[in-house]
């Protein structure tokens, strides 16, 4: 017999279902972090294994700098391996001088096939196959015991699928595999499967791979490469071996580690997970509260039983150890159900998440697994769950350790602690909102709106200060409207809420969290939807956008030839065409959007919204001075602004630019830099367009012209074709799809507030047993109590409700107007959604009631002679 | 009145077994005021809870007015409750977020009286305490708290008034004060009274006493 057993596990047990609310409040919150967290390690570990696994042995790779395609001169290979110096320059006698032991040159064609589920991006991997066994470790086979065809597999038609990506699409050894790439069609037969090793096993067989001279000769790239890979010499360091050839490299070329792509992914991708982790953050939140409910009432439950545990000699450090023992053990338990139903949670959050980082960065890692539970993650699982069930237990312990054993004895209503002072709760709440208002306005902290969530945290507290406030006015509130005859329960709901309001306004503060965020992520959301939907409207004017398959996904590879501009001009109704392209360049360190259009065209038929000045008179400015202007995004990030000059990476070397203007753009998260067309070829040498707006002449039918471009466009490369109203749904839809997460997390944060406002009500309900035994002694029928209770619940929600949508539109303020706007740099317009409001009022106070409907049944059942007894 | 024929009550509480009352047969006349002593643990609040319906016996039958209650439901029980019986409790048990004018009013409100004032006002001043009825409970001493609760049990013109130990949480003044104005109003209102006390001072005030241990009658007569 231990006292652990005695008074600790007896109570843990002893009311089981409302240790399983706590329980699974704080298992809820784990499991929302454990799951996000989990997407989060696995999601940059696929990007990791991306590129490292496809690197395999590569220590440094050289690579166009610029991002644009066409890659450059394959000659350059000579002079890498030669030792040093240009091939032009004399060669170093020492072969492997400069510590490079292979160079291994790399075509990458982002190609799309068609497939039964729709068009598919394939990346392509142009290598030597014959020396790839010493980069890779993967090894083809044809499914047969013969030895490997090599004549075959060299052939300009043989392309080697990895096994899992060959599964997942039905190809096999045979198949043919129709593919379109930089405007050209291609049949290609599937040679052999790729059977990967070691610890990138999986990254190699979602590879699609050809020999580099079937890749060069098929894809019309003879001569060109778009990277080397390089195995330098282990005796040498890595950053010496770069340095020394980043000297001698052509401007234009760069000299990188492969983990440093990876590190730039990281970065990139910091703000997006730092909010989701902090939505995630507010579930555990939640669970706090629902902790300190459950501590609270346990206290006062049992503050005879303290009083006579102080008066048998135990000290006020031996009641808190006991009660830090019960929540502890919640917390443990809490933490483990939430760690596995968290990592049961990962996959479908993973998908989610991975899509949208997709949209978002315009990166398609190949859609990862949850294949093991990183220790970190679920060491952070079990430390919060512990950590969040002992934080919310320390105020109401303090007060239990606090009261005097004969205090404790003396026969006592539950309810008498937490006594209500207004003046005190009204000034907190005050200086709370005074708080955040100081803290909206400092900027934000390497790239992280860290003052933007204090404030936001800090109107959070402050409407919870004031929730007591808000519960103990209903009982007066209600006596104003209804006269007692007329809501009897109603009213003695109210007054029973008002005598506790210390203790009713945590499961309230609970409530008001869960609203909040859900209203102020719904009205950021439809302030952004709102605002971008404007912004295509007033940006996007071509009637049709002639478009590669698979387009936007398919990267700047997949590009199409100039040569159908003018076919496409030639098309009666057609009365403009533009051609569009878009790269990605490094500036300082950072993938970039660089764009490329015919700026007169787009000035005459479309426009940009510029921060300052006319969209004409910008971009004729732009033209006329060999400018560029920027997004606002862009200009927020690297603090750049209109008459500044910024360079960009060119094939010749760094070209520096005149920025011309600054436009508002919601289209990328990573910023975005435009020129025109013919300064965009004088310095990089491209001249292929990603895709074609098309501008028709008033009155054209925009069906008919779409019906003619296939026939106009015959004989190139395939197509799809978009209508303006194509393209918005298309970008709308992506835009939804971004913010889905954000909703499931809104829904998980209002079902742990409800927990909470359950939790309450039972414990209530265990506390006023001889309250409600004497309704029914008294002539109460069962199901009056039932709906006493119900009003109860009602009450707490509509509370909290009040509350909720008051804290709601203050964080969507600050969500747009600060948060987003330092994370992102995106300028969204505030947009009311009082619809929105009214559901999520509305859904609140449903749910509340469907959260006292549990507890109601409990009261009703309640033995009324138990009930009554004195001891 | 009240009419139990071999009334038990058993509980089992793990392996042990609890006979709180054990086959009791009695019979209480329109009108008269018995009074139930004994110990404490003898069985007398669980005896008037199987009176009142807060409890069900384990064995035997009570008569309420010659019916039989064996077998009625629980919402038969409520309607019984809210129309023949009143129930006054040691602690007062009055709701301390109701004014005292409220708590007397609850009983017909929870039964759908549409305007009980004239009659919650007529009860407030039966106990002596008209003046105070804008009061909440906690503005109200002991012997004030338990006139509120007496005139709360027969608000509602209850033929049966169940007193379980209505002076245990007084002082002896105002417990005699208390048991007399009870004697009083049931005198006045045609009541039947039974009450479970400690107090052989309580007792005297009735017809009838009845004296508990261990669960059965173990003495009856008239008040000393």
């Amino acid at each position: 017999m231990t006292v652990f057993r005695l008074l600790v596990w007896r109570h843990v047990i002893g009311e089981v279902p409302r240790t399983a609310l706590t329980v699974g409040g704080v298992a809820l919150g784990v499991a929302v972090y454990v799951a996000v967290a989990t997407a989060n390690v696995e999601i940059l570990r696929s990007f990791e294994q991306a590129i490292l696994g496809v690197a395999g042995r590569t220590t440094l790779q050289v690579s166009n700098g610029t991002g644009v395609a066409g890659g450059f001169d394959e000659t350059i290979i000579e002079a890498i391996l030669a030792g040093g110096g240009p091939a032009d320059a004399p060669p170093v006698p020492t072969s492997h001088a400069n510590g490079v032991l292979l160079a291994v040159p790399v075509v990458e064609i982002t190609a799309t096939i068609v497939t039964e589920g729709g068009s598919v991006i394939l990346p392509i991997l142009g290598v030597d196959l014959l020396a790839e066994a010493d980069v890779r470790d993967y090894r083809v086979t044809d499914g047969s015991a013969n030895d490997p065809d090599w004549e075959r597999y060299l052939e300009p038609d043989a392309i080697f699928l990895g096994r899992r990506l060959a599964g997942r699409h039905g190809f096999a050894v045979g198949s043919t595999l129709e593919v379109s790439a930089g405007g050209l069609s291609r049949r290609l037969v599937v040679r052999g499967l790729l059977e990967g090793r070691g610890a990138g096993a999986s990254t190699l067989e979602e590879l699609a791979v050809m020999d580099i001279a079937a890749a060069q000769l098929t894809f019309e790239r003879l001569g060109r490469l778009d990277r080397i890979d390089l195995v330098t010499d282990s005796a040498r360091s890595v950053d010496e071996v770069s340095r020394a050839l980043q000297a001698f490299l052509p401007p234009g070329l760069t000299v990188t580690r492969p983990d440093q792509r990876n590190a730039q992914i990281e970065r990139m991708t910091r703000a997006f997970w730092l909010n989701v982790s902090l939505l995630s953050v507010v579930a555990l939140l939640v669970g706090l509260f629902l902790v300190y409910n459950t501590v609270s009432f346990a206290v006062l439950r049992r503050r005879r039983e303290v009083g006579i545990l102080r008066a048998l000699g135990l000290s006020p450090c031996g009641i808190a150890r006991l009660f830090l023992a019960e929540v502890a053990l919640i917390g443990v338990v809490g933490a483990a159900a939430g760690i596995g139903f968290g990592l049961a949670l990962s996959n479908g959050v993973l998908q989610t998440l991975a899509r949208t980082v997709s949209n978002l960065y315009g990166e398609v890692p190949a859609l990862p697994q949850v294949t093991w539970a990183h220790p970190a993650v679920l060491a952070q699982g079990l430390l919060i769950g512990v950590g969040v069930a002992v934080l919310g237990s320390l105020g109401p312990i303090r007060e239990a350790v606090s009261v005097e054993p004969t205090q404790a004895l003396a026969p006592k209503g539950y309810e008498t602690a937490g006594a209500l002072r207004v003046v005190p709760a009204l000034a907190g709440a005050a200086l709370m909102f005074l708080l955040a208002a100081l803290a909206a306005l400092p900027g934000p902290v390497q790239g992280v709106p860290l003052f933007g969530y204090l404030s936001a945290f800090l109107v959070v507290l402050g409407f919870a200060w004031l929730s007591p406030l808000v519960i103990r006015a209903a009982g007066p509130c209600l006596r104003l409207l209804l006269p007692l005859r007329a809501a009897c329960l109603a009213r003695l709901a109210a007054d029973e809420l008002g005598r506790a309001p210390v203790r009713n306004a945590v499961a309230v503060s609970a409530l008001m969290v869960g609203l909040a965020l859900m209203i102020g992520v719904s009205t950021m959301i439809h302030s952004f939807r709102q605002t971008v939907d404007l912004w295509l409207e007033q940006t996007v004017k071509a009637d049709l956008i002639v478009a590669p398959p698979a387009w936007p996904g398919s990267g700047p590879a997949g590009a199409l030839p100039e040569s159908l501009r003018g076919r496409l001009e030639t098309i009666p109704g057609v009365t403009a065409v533009d051609s569009y392209r878009d790269v990605r360049m490094a500036f300082r360190d950072t993938p970039v959007v660089v764009v490329a259009r015919d700026l007169m065209v787009h000035a005459k038929h479309s426009r940009y919204l510029f921060v300052d000045g006319d969209s004409r008179t910008v971009l004729a400015e732009t033209v006329r001075a060999d400018g560029i202007i920027i997004s606002e995004t862009f200009a927020r990030q690297f603090r750049l602004g209109q008459g500044d000059r910024m360079t960009l990476p060119g094939p010749r070397g760094p070209v520096e630019f005149l920025i011309a203007g600054v436009f508002y753009d919601y289209s990328t998260d990573g910023g975005k830099v435009v020129l025109d067309r013919s300064l965009y070829a004088r310095h990089w040498g491209d001249r292929s367009a990603t895709v074609f707006p098309v501008y028709l002449a008033p009155g054209a039918d925009p069906e008919a012209v779409r019906r003619m471009v296939p026939e106009r466009l015959q004989g190139g490369p395939p197509v799809m074709i978009l209508t303006n109203g194509d393209l918005r749904r298309e970008v709308l839809r992506i835009f939804d799809q971004t913010f889905a997460i954000t909703y499931a997390l809104e829904v998980i944060a209002v079902v742990v507030a409800l927990l909470g406002i359950a939790n309450a009500l039972l414990c209530g309900i265990l506390e006023r047993r001889r309250e409600l035994a004497v309704l029914r002694a008294i002539g109460g029928t069962p199901a009056q109590v039932g709906r006493l209770i119900l009003w109860e619940s009602g009450l707490l929600g509509l509370a909290g409700t009040v509350l909720g949508l008051g804290a709601g539109l203050a964080l969507s303020v600050l969500l747009i107007a600060v948060i987003n706007k330092q994370s992102f740099g995106w300028t969204i317009v505030l947009y009311p959604a009082p619809w929105v409001w009214l559901e999520a009022a509305g859904l609140a106070l449903l749910t509340t009631l469907l959260a006292g409907y549990w507890p109601a049944r409990r009261a009703m059942r309640l033995p009324v002679a138990e009930g009554l007894q004195y001891e | 009145m009240v009419r139990l024929e071999g009334v038990s009550r058993v509980y089992q509480r793990g392996a042990s077994t609890i006979r709180a009352v054990q086959g009791i047969s009695l019979e209480v006349a329109r009108g008269e005021f018995l009074a139930i002593m004994g110990p404490s643990g003898s069985g007398k609040s669980t005896l008037l809870n199987l009176i009142g319906g807060l409890d069900r016996p384990t064995d035997g039958d009570i008569l309420i007015e010659g019916r039989s209650t064996r077998g009625l439901t629980e919402a038969e029980w409520t309607t019984l409750r809210r129309e023949r019986i009143g129930v006054v409790f040691q602690f007062f048990n009055l709701l301390p977020g109701l004014t005292a004018r409220e708590n007397v009013a609850l009983p017909l409100l929870l039964r759908g009286d549409a305007d009980p004032g004239a009659r919650v006002e007529d009860c407030l001043a039966a106990v002596g305490l008209a003046h105070r009825g804008e009061h909440r409970p906690s503005e109200l001493s002991g012997g004030e708290q338990q006139r509120v609760a007496l005139a709360r049990a027969l608000a509602h013109r209850p033929a049966l008034l169940l007193a379980d130990e209505p002076t245990g949480n007084l002082d002896s003044t105002v417990g005699r004060e208390i048991v007399q104005l009870i004697k009083a109003l049931a005198r006045q209102g045609g009541q039947t009274v039974v009450l479970a006390t400690h107090s052989r001072d309580a007792a005297a005030a009735a017809d009838r006493v009845l004296i508990m241990r261990d669960g059965a009658v173990q003495k009856e007569g008239l008040p000393s």
